[in-house]
Parts: structure tokens; sequence; C-alpha cells
């Protein structure tokens, strides 16, 4: 995907859904903390196929304010599907998230960019007074932090801040699906983009009611086994499920020592031992055969997906010593800041 | 108007930045509505049909087309139909060479129909003529896809039963609610049409996949037809096909994106089992001085064990394909866009 150099300094990008009574305050609070920037920005609030009248009011907010853009999509698509397409949409050089619901709040965002500017390529917040309940908000954050960590190796202490900023140009090139905007750090992180992290303003829910709860824990479980399997192993898949077959291996050498045991005494029957023995081991070589078929898989597709296709550098000018992040994309190289194209090749060559 | 039949699905669409549908792209000599009367296994008065369709068309003044759509095994009834149609302009014929299902018959007729909107109508006492404008309307109003569904039925208990029942399983496998999946009466845009992936056997899957595409399923009441038998009994291999038909759909729709959260909580469900089975055999062993090694128990215990987690693994297998194609299927849709096209007053469903 080759893009046009972006449009505007700043891009935020909110996705919606039925949030009718926040969006002009939010519109409101997001003029008075962007204009003094003195940037040009754009603001998409994408309307995730609300039922109540958040797309009228969208309207009349980008009737009323210039940098104000809608988009609505034709149904409810989750905020993943929401959040992809503001984010192919924009066209800033740096692209803010957050959430519609006004608990994040705007004036943070100037934080977010400086740092942004300061040279990283991902700025999450940190909601560290969070205004939320405990135990069905808090809780489940907390633990499903601490093993996204685990897994995944990204040290941010609240993966599920929307108060995100992104380089441009990182963020356009990661592709996220169902549910996986959890885990945007991670999946962006997998190039090397270098993350920090800062203390944002978290504030109680004004509006509407929260979209969130309980149970999606088992799901997020679920989809962090993906998460670890595709940031991890994608490129050792053989061994990836090999971990599985670890316990039946061992089983399966308890068993047959167990089964040389009973065969050495007199008393006891040999069908289960056996038995046991067998099924454990022919366990070990299904898994094995399934790892086997994971690489083939792999193999097989589009180049654009295995590891190493998106990888973030800096390039060093040993003249200057001045370094330039790089984004290396199918064998090409992209300035990360500026406005330009694809750097052109170094001197001399 | 009805509600959006959409309540909730997977996530679908095409390529993020795809232009939007070529609604009335090719107009042109078209005629504005193609009606594709099919026929496919069941046929009853298909003739009678086709005059109360032709009657009325060429009273209404629509700038219409019929298109006549037989599968293989009905290619008989072009016999019948050659007299009948014989010096009549604005009707097209399409007969498969074999027999190839219902959903075939319709893609067939749809693809030689040259209307702008294409309707379905079937070739049995089922719906009425007079409500083919009320699905343009709404087609011209902006659906992508509209679903008829008889409103105030006549029909016996057994068929309500059976119907409610098959409405009740649809609406549990994708998460969408319709009425009437047996109505055979839809409207499509033409562009849309051809965005509708070929899949399944039943014209139920067209408006799960165009709604699962992103596009606008809107549902219509629709007239149903007096002569409508009011018991209708069919083999029990017809309910088969199509319960089976329906459980390929709710895999279709259901488990494409996330394949372990299924296969992952089954696995690991079958896996406690088996360890809670093995815990309980040995703690027999070391202290109620049973003895293991004569227990066929344990053969299951450890076999639960093992389906686990190979059940877990082919969810991960399954993750790993859809991660490493899901490319091609994009999350979103977008609608409209503001500032670009000032557009009429609001959205045309609400």
């Amino acid at each position: 995907m080759t893009r046009a150099p972006a449009r505007f300094d700043l891009s935020v990008v909110i996705p919606v859904y039925n949030e009718e009574e926040s969006i002009p305050r939010l519109v409101e609070e997001l003029r008075g903390a962007l204009e003094p920037l003195d940037r040009t920005f754009e603001i998409l609030l994408i309307d995730d196929g609300s039922s109540d009248d958040s797309w009228r009011a969208i309207r009349d907010a980008a009737a009323g304010y210039a940098p104000v853009r809608g988009i609505r999509l034709t149904r409810n698509f989750g905020q993943t599907g929401a959040l992809m397409a503001g984010i192919d949409l924009s066209e800033g050089e740096i692209v803010v998230t957050m959430d519609g619901d006004l608990q994040n709040d705007p004036a943070d965002i100037p934080m977010l960019v400086a740092k942004i500017e300061e040279g990283y390529e991902i700025v999450t917040g940190w909601r560290k007074r969070r205004q939320d309940r405990w135990f069905t908000r808090k809780l489940p954050s907390r633990v499903a932090n601490w093993m996204v960590r685990k897994a995944t190796g990204v040290t941010i202490r609240d993966q599920g801040c929307a108060l995100k900023a992104y380089r441009g140009r990182v963020i356009r090139n990661v592709s996220l699906y169902s549910d996986f905007h959890r885990f945007i750090v991670p999946l962006t992180q997998m190039g090397g983009a270098r993350i920090a992290e800062v203390e944002t303003h978290h504030r109680p829910r004004r509006f509407g009611r929260s979209k969130y709860g309980l149970g999606r824990t088992l799901r997020v479980l679920a989809d962090l086994t993906t998460l670890l399997m595709i940031t991890r192993f994608s490129d050792r898949l053989f061994l990836w499920f090999f971990l599985f077959a670890v316990p039946p291996l061992l089983l399966g050498v308890l068993a047959t020592i167990w089964m040389i045991l009973v065969a050495l005494s007199p008393y006891e029957s040999m069908l289960v031992p056996i038995g046991s023995a067998v099924l454990m081991l022919q366990t070990v070589f299904a898994v094995g055969a399934f790892g086997l078929l994971a690489e083939k898989i792999r193999q097989l597709a589009p180049l654009r997906r295995r590891r190493g296709d998106r990888v973030l550098a800096m390039r060093i000018d040993p003249r200057t010593e001045s370094p330039t992040a790089l984004l290396i994309r199918n064998g090409q190289a992209t300035p990360l800041v500026g406005r330009s194209g694809p750097t052109p090749a170094p001197p001399g060559r | 108007m009805s509600e959006p039949v959409l309540r909730k699905g997977s996530v679908r669409g095409p390529e993020p930045g795809d232009a939007p549908l070529p609604r009335e792209a090719e107009a042109g000599a078209r005629p504005l509505v193609s009606v594709v009367l099919f026929c496919s296994q069941r046929e009853v008065k298909p003739l009678e049909v086709f005059e109360d369709l032709h009657a009325w068309l060429a009273s209404s003044g629509l700038d219409h087309q019929i298109v006549i759509a037989l599968d293989g095994d009905r290619r008989s009834l072009y016999e019948r139909f050659r007299e009948r149609i014989a010096g009549l302009d604005r009707i097209e014929v399409v007969i498969l060479n074999s027999r190839q299902g219902q959903l075939a018959t319709i893609r067939a007729g749809m693809a030689v129909a040259a209307g702008r909107y294409l309707v379905t109508y079937p070739a049995y006492p089922q719906v009425q003529p007079e409500s083919i404008p009320t699905v343009l309307e709404m087609l011209q109003k902006g659906a992508d896809y509209v679903v008829g569904y008889r409103g105030r039925r006549r029909d016996s208990i057994f068929n309500r039963l059976a119907s409610r029942l098959f409405n009740r399983f649809v609406r549990n496998a994708t998460g969408l609610r319709f009425r009437d999946i047996a109505c055979g009466m839809h409207g499509v845009q033409r562009g849309a049409m051809v965005r509708i992936p070929n899949y399944g056997d039943n014209q139920v899957f067209l408006p799960i996949l165009a709604a699962r595409e992103g596009m606008k399923v809107r549902e219509i009441e629709v007239v149903q037809n007096p002569d409508e038998p009011r018991l209708r009994v069919f083999s029990p291999a017809v309910y088969l096909r199509r319960a089976l038909s329906l459980v390929t759909l709710a895999f279709l729709v259901r488990f494409t994106q996330k394949p372990l959260r299924p296969f992952g909580a089954l696995g690991v469900a079958i896996f406690l089992v088996g360890m809670v089975l093995s815990v309980i055999l040995v703690y027999q062993r070391l202290f109620g001085n049973q003895p293991l090694a004569d227990r066929p128990m344990l053969l299951l215990a450890l076999l639960l064990v093992t389906a686990g987690i190979q059940v877990v693994i082919l969810g991960l297998l399954g993750e790993l394909l859809i991660y490493l194609h899901f490319r091609d299927q994009a999350t979103y849709r977008v609608d409209e866009e503001t500032g670009e096209d000032a557009g009429p007053d609001g959205p045309p469903s609400s």
C-alpha cells in the first residue's frame, strides 16, 4: 500500500458507538486542546453502526467545525473494525486514538504528541487513577495486562487505555481483525517500535453505558494464546506446537517405565500400562505432525504476513551522526518522520 | 419499514479503501427490474405462477424483464413454458445442465438478468406479484439486499412450527434475525449481487453473506399467495438437507474469525475432565489401595487428556490460517462520509 504524503500533522481517530450525548462536548474539548497546538489536524469520528442518533450528532459536528470528518460504517463492526476504518482513512503524520465516551481527556493529547515528536513510535496512556468499578472493570483489566505482559514481553502497564498516539506510517501498516484492537501495541511492537507510556487522566462515565463486562475474560484468554503464537512463535511454529507435546511426552515416558515394571511383576495385568504408553506417545507424534502442518501453512502464506515483514530501524549518518527512523517493508525503506516518500538511495551507490 | 435485520455477526467487508458499491453504474438500456422466476426441486403450478406474474407485470407498467431459471432436474418444465412464452418479449430463459440446487439456479438467473434491481420469485404459489414494488422501493431507498417475509401467515401449525424452528436456529447460529427464511422473494441491487461470495446451497445464504460483507440488509413484509397450500410436508431428506446447510452456515459465520475461542473452550473442557478422572484414579491407587494397572478407566482418562490437547491445537491451526490469510477479508465497510456528498437527509432506514 503506497500512501500519499501526510496531509495533516495530526489525526484524532475516535470510534463512536451510541454516544450521541457525548459528541458535542467531545468536539468542544478537542477543539480546546488541539487549536493551541499550532498544528494542522483532523478529527475523524467513526460511527460504528450506532442505533441512536450519533450519526446526526456527528454530521452536526462536521457541519459546525471544519476539521471534523464523520465516517459511518454500514453496520456495527465492533471496535476493531471502526478503529481500522479510522486509521486507514486518516491522513495525519501522527495518529491519536481515543474513546468517544469522554472518559479520556482530550487535554492529554498534547502530551502524547510531544512524546511522539521526541522520537517514540507509540505512546500509550496510563490510567493511573482509573474511575471505574473495581471488580468488573479494574480487576479483569489488571489480570489481562499482566497476562499480556507475560505473553508478549511488552512492558506497558495499561494495555486497555484507548488513548494512544502513533507515528502514522507505523500504525497504518498494522492490520487488525476481530477484537485485536486490545493487542494493538504488541502487534505493532512486532516490528520493533519504541514505546513510551504517559500518565493520563481518566474520568467517570458521564453518559450512556459501558460496553464491556466480565464475560469477555475467557475470550481474551483465547485471543492471548493466538497473540502469543503470532508475536513470539510465528517463525518457529514447530517449536510452539511441540510445547503442547511436552506433557504427553513426559507421561508417555513414565507410562513406558511403568509398563516395564509391570512386565517384571507377575501379578498385574499388562493391558492398561501398554495402552497408556501407546496413547501418550501417539499424541506426541500427532502434535508434532500438527506443528509440521503449521510450518507448511506459513510457508504457503503470502509474504506480507511473515514475521519481519515490517521492521523499524534507525539509519545513522556517520558524518553528522544524526539518526533517521525508518520503516522497512518489502525491501524498501521509508522514513517515519517527515512528509517525503521513500528515501533516496544513499549517495555513492 | 422494518428495522435493520442485523443484530450481530462477525466482521467482514471488502478490502479497505474499496470504492462503495456501484449502485446504478451501468444504467443505459437496462430494464429497471429483472424478476428471476426460479424452479428447483419444488414444483407446484409453475405455469399458473408465471401467468399471474406476467399478467401483473404487464399491467403494472414497470420497466421489467422476467428470467425463467430452471434447475437441471426441472428442464422438462421448459417444454411446458415454451408454447406459453413464444412471441413474448422481455423474457429470458436459463436452464442448468445438471441439478445444482436452489442457490445455483437463482445465481444463474441473476447472471443472465439485465435489470438494475433483481427480484427473486419462487415458481410455486408463495407470494403475490403486488409485493414487487414494495421490494423495489426499499432497494431504491438504498438497501443492498431486501428479504421478504409473509405477514399474517395462513399456515398449518406444523408448517408454522417448522418455520419458527428454522428461523430460531438461524438467529442463534448467525445472530441475524429473519422473520421468514423460507420466503423466496428477495430483492438485491445488481452491483451488490456481484459482491456476495458464492457459497452454500440455499437461498438463505445470500442475505446472511451479504450482511457479513457489510451490506445493508433489510426485511420487508410481502403478501402471501392465497393459493399456497396450508399444509406442506416434505420428505425427511429435505429437512435434513436444510438443517445441514444451517450448520455449515453457523460455522461459516460464527467461528471463522476466532476458531480458538470455541475449539479452545471445548478442548480445555475435555482436557479437564480427563485430568480430574486421572487424579481420582491416582488418588485411589495411592490411598485407597486399588490397583491401577487393571482399570480401563485410566485409558479413558488419558484419552480425554490427549484429545483435549489435540482439539486446542486444531483451534490454533485455525487461528494461524486466519492470521495468515485474513487480509482477503477486511474488517469494515464505509457507508457514508460527511463532506464528500451531501446526500439525502438522514439514513434511509431510520
